[in-house]
């Protein structure tokens, strides 16, 4: 009876999850790699530009949510291909858990190791743009909710891709002009609170497109998985 | 009409018809467009807000509805091809991208060639029909991309699918983002209840470059897939008939 | 009819309407020549079959 509960999808979810996260093959350096770039772009913007201090607040929000975005999407490429290469995809393929529930799982630990170390860094590097602390503190909270929309739909366009020839930055031609909406809604939150407006409706938008993106993510990348990988 | 659409699912079938339709679809499309064309610009009497310039009408507001068509069309086209796998459907859906990536860069275009002297800018970032445009250039690009990047013409069929479907919510978003939200567009003047609300000497132009340019969009995607239905039946019997000894399909 | 170099904003929209025209007929022409390549690239394909046949 015991074998009953090892097929539940809680725990095929949860294994999974624990694979990923502890046992993934990705080495410690290719997980810093993006974070900094991330750090060295956003400090590298200020040479660019006139460094005087309003300005800097001004386009601060919006420049390290384009960053976050960029650096992000280097961290999808190997979603699902360092699986699809040692083979281990094709026994998620044929594993009794259903497909979207394996998914979900990588795109969670995905979030957890490539994700959250960009929220915990944003605090920091706001400091380049002179932001006070509380509009860190806001723009941290919109990159943590953004960066899980983004594995989300960041998931459906690895999944597009593992079949392709030269994909470096096909993958980012596919996923930006779907993640314009939370780039727009993240980065306008934190600009609409420094001029002064408190209400917080760009982050519960932000929500809803997370939530909805979790409602169709995982299965259509189970598709995308099993149509490219057979 | 049923079995007229199950026999267009035949690719022979469909090749036959296809020759036959699209060059009536050409020239039709041709005449209303160039009746169109002379009647707007030299017949239409000038606006009283815009005064002439109001004329970009005649080419902006086609282009528009031609790529949201075509977008619609692909999507329907993904839907019948993943789910009763015709595979008719994706060579529509593949011939259809580049003639809708180019009407998309033809309504931004005219469309920021009509702002310059209207709004005084070439682009304004607020406005959302704008943005949601350029979103749907970007789909069809990156639709293009994804094709290209997979040997593989079946998996490569179902996938460009895929994200054609990932990306459909963003056509009723450009077209109900003038009620939505504020934007220099306004709303919409040809489908409301109570009749279009522009005067008939600028709506007949109006309708015959919109039905033109749709019969022509037709006629060039008819000939398009044809190419592409031909191409993807190259070792079949019919087609070595066809093209090695004339016998028709 | 005779003022339709004086109308107003005339420059605009007349690019506007060139341009419109200029990507019709690069259309048309993408599509005919698609049309006549794979025509060519099938008549060689099949060529070939039926040479090893």
């Amino acid at each position: 009876m015991n074998s009953f509960k090892e097929l539940s999808m809680w725990n095929g979810f949860k294994k999974m999850l624990y694979r990923d996260l502890l046992h993934s093959t990705k080495n410690l350096s290719q997980l810093m790699n993006p974070l900094l770039l991330f750090i060295l772009i956003s400090a590298s913007f200020p040479f660019a530009i006139n460094i005087d201090e309003n300005q800097l607040m001004i386009i601060g929000p919006g420049v390290i949510w384009v960053i976050a975005i960029l650096s992000f999407l280097l961290t999808l490429n190997n979603l699902y291909k360092d699986d699809m290469e040692d083979g281990s995809l094709d026994y998620m393929l044929l594993s009794a858990q259903p497909l979207p529930v394996l998914t979900l799982a990588k795109i969670l630990a995905h979030w957890f190791l490539s994700g959250l170390p960009l929220v915990i860094l944003c605090p920091f590097v706001s400091v380049f743009y002179q932001l006070s602390i509380d509009v860190s503190m806001l723009l941290s909270l919109t990159l943590l909710i953004g960066t899980l929309a983004l594995s989300l739909i960041g998931s459906i366009g690895a999944s597009l891709t593992i079949s392709s020839q030269n994909n470096t930055t096909l993958l980012s031609l596919l996923v930006l002009p779907i993640t314009i909406p939370i780039l727009i809604f993240g980065a306008k939150t934190v600009v609409l609170y420094q001029n002064g407006h408190t209400s917080l409706t760009g982050l519960y938008l932000i929500g809803a497109y997370c939530m909805f993106a979790l409602s169709f993510s995982p299965f259509v990348s189970a598709a995308s998985l099993r149509i490219g990988s057979d | 009409m049923m079995t007229f659409l199950h026999k267009m699912a035949s690719p022979r079938y469909f090749y036959s018809i296809s020759q036959k339709l699209s060059p009536w679809f050409m020239s039709v499309g041709m005449v209303l467009l160039l009746f169109g064309v002379i009647n707007g610009l030299y017949f239409a009497p000038p606006d009283y807000q815009q005064s002439d310039a109001f004329r970009i009408i005649y080419v902006h507001v086609p282009a528009a509805y031609i790529s949201m068509m075509t977008y619609s069309l692909m999507a329907i086209a993904s839907i019948i091809g993943l789910i009763w796998r015709i595979k008719i459907a994706f060579a529509f859906t593949s011939s259809a991208a580049s003639l809708g990536a180019w009407f998309t860069f033809l309504a931004l275009v005219t469309g920021s060639i009509w702002g310059r002297p209207m709004w005084g800018t070439w682009w304004e970032w607020g406005d959302p029909r704008l943005t949601s445009e350029l979103l749907m250039l970007f789909l069809y690009l990156g639709y293009m991309a994804l094709r290209a990047s997979i040997n593989d013409t079946q998996k490569a069929d179902k996938l460009s699918s895929i994200f054609i479907l990932v990306g459909a919510i963003n056509v009723p978003v450009i077209h109900y983002s003038v009620e939505w939200w504020s934007s220099l567009h306004q709303t919409s003047t040809l489908l409301k209840l109570d009749g279009p609300s522009i005067a008939t000497s600028m709506l007949i132009p109006l309708m015959a470059t919109i039905i033109g340019t749709m019969l022509y969009f037709i006629s060039l995607l008819l000939i398009r897939v044809r190419a592409e239905v031909i191409y993807r039946h190259r070792r079949s019997k019919w087609v070595r008939d066809l093209i090695l000894e004339g016998k028709n399909v | 009819m005779f003022n339709f170099l004086q109308m107003e904003y005339a420059p605009f929209v007349y690019s506007a309407f060139v341009i419109f025209f200029i990507v019709i007929a690069i259309c048309t022409k993408n599509a005919l020549d698609l049309n006549k390549n794979y025509l060519k690239t099938i008549k060689i394909i099949l060529n070939e079959l039926e040479a090893k046949k």
